[in-house]
């Protein structure tokens, strides 16, 4: 293995490959990012980004929008962080996740099955539940999740557990069939996981998402247009690498994947784009 | 000092210095650290005659946040809007052609560190819960 390099993961959002950063900068003579370096590590985003990349932890602090950092200043600059416009647009897609979930729900005739896959902190699937426990008490809806981590599985069936929101975790590989549950859903949401993949890799996931859904199924994903400055800092700083896609290049992988009707949308700031694939009746 | 530096249309860095401004009065308030923001007028790019102090301040150029945790008051943080200054000066375009205007926010790190300690003491255990990620 090269010096510098540290083991390939199979975890696709973890893409930190420096063993040192501040020593990767020096190398390339990127002096000037060193104070960015150090200061990003006094916040909570900028931490969890330079020490674990990609990870749901990540995602996760962007879509509670709560500030946190080490000292005064960490705290201060977590909150502009996650009031930039590429902060703002990741934060939108799990809200348009939700409310898609909540479509599906309302539109559709009990049970009703989803899955949200790799769902991370599944945050949008435990709001979802908590609606339906407030305003839909009768309503048969089945919520899964599913990650590659088992650690975080554990996590989210105690959580689940603790708040009585009958969500059910399994542990599995996105990209294998053989780990899916066996039923089919009526809906299937999948944040910020093609995000991680090529061309190649994301339609074959967005092929198995179309085979694990019910005739009429809905699959709900997301998909980034690049900020400079964010992509800029993200690669540099916390070597954080992302497939970049426009709405168009989304629709083409969802129609490779065979989805016949297809529709995308974006959010205020034109950087998240929302993919809605449904399988044919 | 910490400083971020925004750049952009006129329309854009205006609105995205409120909305700094707006963040930062609330976060403060939210850590127990009193204080308000308020026009300043000893912006470090312009000349510092009378006739320029005044017209920064009528144009509400820099404003700062000051904490009362000094007879005086010390001021924690700065908003400075440097219209197209710097952009001219570095020939920072936008698309359409026109230069772009920009502003900074600036923390002083010392300043703030000596306004945590005022506030919540030496040990971190009292510390908010937000500071200790």
């Amino acid at each position: 293995m090269a010096e510098g390099i540290v083991g390939v993961s199979t975890f696709h959002n973890r893409t930190r490959r420096t063993a040192s950063i501040p020593r990767r900068l020096v190398r390339e003579g990127k002096l000037h990012l060193l104070p960015v370096y150090y200061l990003g590590l006094t916040t909570a985003l900028g931490k969890e980004a330079i020490e674990n990349s990609g990870s749901y932890d990540f995602a996760d602090h962007i879509y509670r929008n709560r500030p946190a950092g080490r000292f005064l200043i960490g705290y201060l600059l977590d909150a502009l962080f996650l009031n930039l416009k590429s902060a703002r647009a990741l934060r939108s897609r799990y809200r348009y996740a939700r409310s898609e979930i909540q479509r599906l729900i309302t539109e559709r005739a009990d049970p009703i099955d989803v899955l949200g896959v790799p769902c991370g902190l599944a945050r949008e699937l435990f709001e979802v539940s908590a609606w339906l426990a407030g305003e839909h008490r009768n309503r048969q809806v089945r919520l899964c999740g599913m990650d590659l981590d088992q650690e975080l599985v554990n996590r989210l069936d105690v959580t689940s557990r603790r708040l009585g929101s009958g969500i059910g975790f399994v542990c599995g590989d996105a990209l294998s069939a053989d780990a899916y549950p066996t039923q089919a859903f009526d809906g299937i949401v999948s944040l910020g996981f093609t995000e991680f993949l090529d061309d190649t890799l994301a339609a074959a996931f967005y092929r198995l998402a179309h085979g694990k859904l019910k005739p009429g199924g809905r699959f709900v994903t997301s998909g980034m247009r690049a900020h400079r400055l964010s992509d800029y800092l993200l690669r540099n700083v916390a070597d954080l690498q992302t497939s970049y896609r426009s709405a168009e290049t989304l629709r083409g992988l969802a129609r490779q994947a065979g989805f016949e009707q297809i529709s995308t949308y974006e959010d205020r700031t034109g950087l998240q784009t929302m993919l809605i694939g449904v399988r044919q009746q | 000092m910490a400083e971020l530096v925004v750049v952009g249309a006129a329309g854009v860095v205006d609105d995205e210095a409120a909305m700094i401004e707006g963040t930062l009065a609330e976060l403060f308030r939210g850590l127990g650290i009193g204080g308000a923001f308020r026009p300043a007028t000893d912006a470090f790019f312009l000349p510092s005659s009378r006739g320029a102090r005044i017209m920064q301040q009528l144009k509400g150029l820099k404003r700062e946040f000051v904490s009362p945790l000094e007879e005086s008051g010390i001021a924690l943080a700065s908003i400075n809007r440097h219209e197209d200054f710097f952009a001219r000066a570095f020939g920072i375009r936008l698309a359409s052609g026109r230069s772009a205007h920009s502003f900074c926010v600036a923390f002083g790190l010392e300043r703030l560190t000596a306004a945590g300690l005022l506030t919540w003491g030496p040990d971190p255990a009292q510390w908010p819960k937000a500071l200790s990620a």
